[in-house]
């Protein structure tokens, strides 16, 4: 597979060529394979078609394996979107809480270095997965964080506004607000949900019923 | 009555089946011998990107590996058994998932951080930097939800740098470059660059998805987050004179740099382009370990490695 050329007289210089042409085309075959996985992958980050995403399942056990895969992560850097935002978690021992009720679950971090990124990527995803309706994947997922404070009775999950943000995506209900149920064998965490917009009417009175008139219609 | 005709030969061109141009240039490309050295001096700064990576990793691993962890093992399985769509897991392979002690994960960093220093010195061979690569993939499997744009980028780059022979990253090059040359080198640095390019690509054109880019908000959605950034720069880039202009030129500047970074005549403005870009980002968005891999992909960025034949 490898000729080795004879070496220089003036140094030490070897030089490992590659002689084996079959060995060189299946290397060859493997390189435009992988490059092909690696594309398809990075090119499904934003909104994968589903001919595209069953594609990329093809690869599932050679890209995820060796963790090669894009995985929807946000290498666009920024969009401006909400789970962009700064997330924190909260708890608090009032069953009536204000804003001024609510404290840290977890100890703030560094800003920016990776525990501190870990944590905000967490809690992104806890926050997306709530607004998906998928609120007991998301009681699983924080159930150890509140087994950590045991005068817990809520907690939730904010976003803090950003210069990007209006004044009404400040005004939005936290995406996640649970109540925190304690049992002798264990702790769950039942959601609130907020109030719904609803849409207001007028009262209308119903119709009066009419007697019918003995006067024929006029011509 | 037979007309009588001149026969005429067909001229007829045999090429040799040897490959032609594009297989000569493909193999030229991806096999010739380059030097050994300097893909020892790209591996040994990815030695260091990773030992950094698996330093960082230490802080926070009782607050999600163990048993009263996040991610411990019966939060995963109880979140496996609830969650509709396992694909998410079905692939995530890791010997860290068969434990819950604390002493073992701590240990998985300590010995990935120590394989570092090894293969940077020119220790143990082409294996422990396959070595690395398999310490580097179980955490990062083993860390689901919460792993980054680091975990993929780096690897990638221990999948290239397995490739080349072991080599001490501290000697530099003579002026004679009397080095050892290797086609697994060549193979290896082409892998960096190419995954380099490819991620770059991607990057350029999914920020091309997001309005921020287009309406002159983009370098300031990367500084906006203040409370998750190490620098706050949000304050100096709010003026419109300064966040519209910057914008364009740090979504242009990627795929310039990439292109001239290829170009052997602009090869080294294109990569100081790239490498200005990388380090722009990690002041903007704080996200230093996947900047500083992503530049080490780009400076083995080059058209020629080798003299022609």
């Amino acid at each position: 597979m490898k000729k080795r050329l004879p070496k220089s007289t003036t140094n030490t210089d070897s030089v490992t060529a590659f002689a084996n042409p079959a060995m060189k085309r299946l290397i060859s075959v493997a390189i435009v394979v992988h490059l092909t996985t690696m594309a398809l992958s990075f090119t499904s980050i934003v909104e994968p078609s589903s001919f595209h995403t069953r594609v990329l399942g093809l690869f599932g056990a050679y890209q995820q394996t060796l963790h090669l895969d894009a995985d929807k992560r946000a290498f666009y850097l920024a969009h401006g979107g909400t789970n962009e935002q700064p997330h924190r978690i909260q708890w608090t021992d009032s069953l009536d809480p204000s804003e001024d009720d609510w404290k840290p679950l977890v100890p703030n971090t560094t800003a920016g270095l990776a525990a501190s990124d870990r944590m905000a990527r967490f809690l992104s995803i806890a926050a997306q997965w709530s607004q998906e309706e998928r609120a007991s994947e998301v009681a699983t997922l924080l159930r150890p964080l509140v087994l950590k404070e045991p005068n817990a009775k809520s907690v939730r999950i904010i976003r803090l506004p950003t210069g990007l943000t209006t004044v009404v995506d400040d005004a939005a209900p936290p995406p996640y607000v649970a109540r925190v149920v304690r049992s002798a064998e264990s702790v769950d965490l039942v959601q609130i949900k907020p109030a719904r917009f609803v849409t207001t009417s007028p009262v209308i009175e119903p119709p009066v019923a009419v007697p019918a008139s003995n006067e024929s219609p006029s011509k | 009555m037979n007309a009588t005709h001149d026969t005429i030969e067909p001229h007829i061109t045999v090429r040799p089946i040897d490959g032609g141009t594009f297989t000569s240039r493909w193999n030229r490309f991806w096999f010739e011998p380059s030097s050994v050295r300097g893909v020892a001096q790209l591996r040994g700064l990815l030695c260091l990107i990773t030992a950094c990576y698996f330093v960082s990793c230490l802080p926070d691993v009782a607050t999600w590996y163990g048993s009263e962890g996040v991610l411990s093992q019966g939060q995963v399985a109880a979140w496996a058994s609830t969650h509709g769509d396992s694909n998410d897991l079905r692939w995530r392979i890791s010997p860290l998932f068969l434990t819950d002690n604390l002493v073992v994960y701590r240990g998985w960093l300590v010995a990935g951080v120590i394989l570092c220093v090894a293969v940077a010195l020119g220790r143990g061979g082409r294996w422990a930097s396959i070595a690395i690569w398999l310490t580097l993939v179980g955490w990062a499997n083993r860390s689901l939800m919460i792993a980054g744009l680091a975990e993929p980028l780096l690897s990638m780059s221990w999948l290239a740098a397995s490739i080349a022979p072991a080599a001490t990253a501290l000697v530099a090059n003579d002026s004679n470059g009397s080095l050892d040359r290797d086609w697994s080198a060549t193979l290896s640095t082409r892998l960096f660059a190419v995954h380099g390019t490819l991620v770059g690509l991607a990057t350029f054109s999914t920020m091309l998805a997001g309005r921020v880019w287009w309406n002159g908000l983009g370098s300031y959605a990367l500084t906006a987050p203040v409370e998750d950034r190490y620098f706050e720069l949000a304050n100096w880039i709010s003026p419109m004179a300064i966040h519209e202009p910057l914008t364009p030129l740090l979504l242009w500047t990627l795929p310039l740099g990439l292109f001239l970074a290829w170009q052997p005549r602009y090869q080294t403005f294109g990569r100081v382009l790239l490498l200005t870009w990388t380090i722009a980002i990690a002041l903007l968005t704080s996200q230093f370990l996947y900047a500083a891999t992503l530049a080490a992909m780009f400076l083995a960025i080059r058209r020629k490695l080798a003299p022609k034949p």
